[in-house]
């Protein structure tokens, strides 16, 4: 797996990756998807507002779902919390999106926290943004680069308690490692590929 | 690399995808409605998936497409719960699927027949039982009043 694009998604605050497993997928008409639908902000919010996708992942997990935790969620509760969750989670992007402008006011750094509670890294920090409440499942994962800038690599409907012992969660512990990697790598070149646009 | 060059790179490098913002906005201002056709869809997938685990008809977008005799791309694009369906459709995939997708609330009214020259008239034998009770009944009442137990009070 590997990163094959970057985009802006919030000016000068808020980066998402796309990696080349995503690309090639095809809509219901048969058209190739374009890029800019399938990097990964873009990625997990299509997902987490389409019904059918949801349904076909909550019936491929349900034994997650029927744990003990979840309450009895039954699979059409579960898709739509996904969709609620998601709907918040969006607007409070949209929110600091119009707000962020200024350093006084609430920013990205308020909602993205370290993957792991308390262990804040010095450079390049692993994060994750969550709608804050109850037994909230969505996660967006993220690098931090610098105050109030984040590259989005990743996300999940995180029914486990951590991510080491499902291979969707797994992947997206690979993915923050890839994103981390390739911005840490000095004689990386494919941030420069870009100027072959 | 330095956090500054990898900024310098990110903000020059990276194409820009700021659209979303203005999809965001119209998606929370059409929250109403879209909220209604994610319902719709919803429900449509849940029966859909009962129906296959029971073997009954139609139990897949494909089979559903047929019964409503359109394409499968449509239905494919309405189970995405953003289409703006038109109450006709919602009926007719209802009908197919046995259910009831959209429920509006029934305005019932229900009315004794009186004679209103019979003397033993009583203008109360007209029932009103909806939301709209309560202001009937005000209405009625008002006109009660001023006709003080006339039979005026079949004008009402």
């Amino acid at each position: 797996m590997e990163i094959v694009n970057t985009f802006v998604v919030v000016e000068e605050s808020l980066y998402s990756v796309l990696f080349d497993s995503e690309m090639g997928v095809l809509d219901e008409n048969g058209d190739k998807i374009p890029d800019i639908e399938l990097h990964e902000f873009s990625r997990l919010f299509n997902f987490w507002k389409d019904p059918v996708r949801l349904r076909t992942f909550f019936e491929t997990n349900e034994a997650d779902l029927n744990e003990e935790f979840w309450e009895g969620i039954t699979i059409d509760e579960a898709i739509k919390k996904t969709r609620k969750e998601a709907k918040r989670l969006k607007s409070i992007i949209l929110e600091y999106t119009e707000s962020g402008k200024t350093p006084r006011q609430n920013n990205l750094s308020t909602l993205f926290k370290p993957l792991v509670d308390g262990k804040i890294e010095k450079d390049l920090e692993k994060d994750k943004a969550r709608v804050e409440g109850h037994k909230t499942w969505l996660r967006i994962y993220a690098i931090r680069v610098d105050v109030n800038l984040f590259i989005i690599c990743g996300g999940a409907i995180k029914l486990r308690k951590t991510l080491n012992d499902r291979e969707y969660l797994l992947k997206e512990l690979d993915k923050l490692e890839i994103t981390q990697k390739l911005l840490k790598d000095e004689d990386s070149d494919i941030l420069d590929i870009y100027e072959l646009y | 690399m330095s956090i500054d060059k990898i900024k310098q790179r990110l903000i020059q490098r990276s194409i820009k995808d700021t659209g979303w913002i203005e999809k965001a906005k119209w998606e929370q201002e059409n929250e109403y409605w879209l909220d209604m056709s994610f319902e719709i869809a919803l429900r449509i997938g849940s029966i859909l998936s009962a129906n296959k685990k029971a073997d009954i008809h139609p139990k897949n977008q494909v089979e559903l497409a047929e019964a409503m005799d359109c394409s499968a791309q449509y239905v494919s694009k309405l189970m995405k719960g953003k289409e703006n369906l038109q109450i006709e459709t919602i009926c007719k995939i209802g009908r197919i699927l046995k259910a009831n997708l959209i429920e509006v609330p029934r305005l019932e009214v229900r009315q004794k027949y009186v004679n209103p020259t019979s003397s033993y008239y009583n203008p109360k034998d007209l029932l009103v039982t909806s939301p709209l009770m309560s202001a009937a009944q005000q209405v009625y009442n008002q006109i009660e009043a001023k006709a003080d137990n006339t039979s005026y009070a079949l004008a009402a």
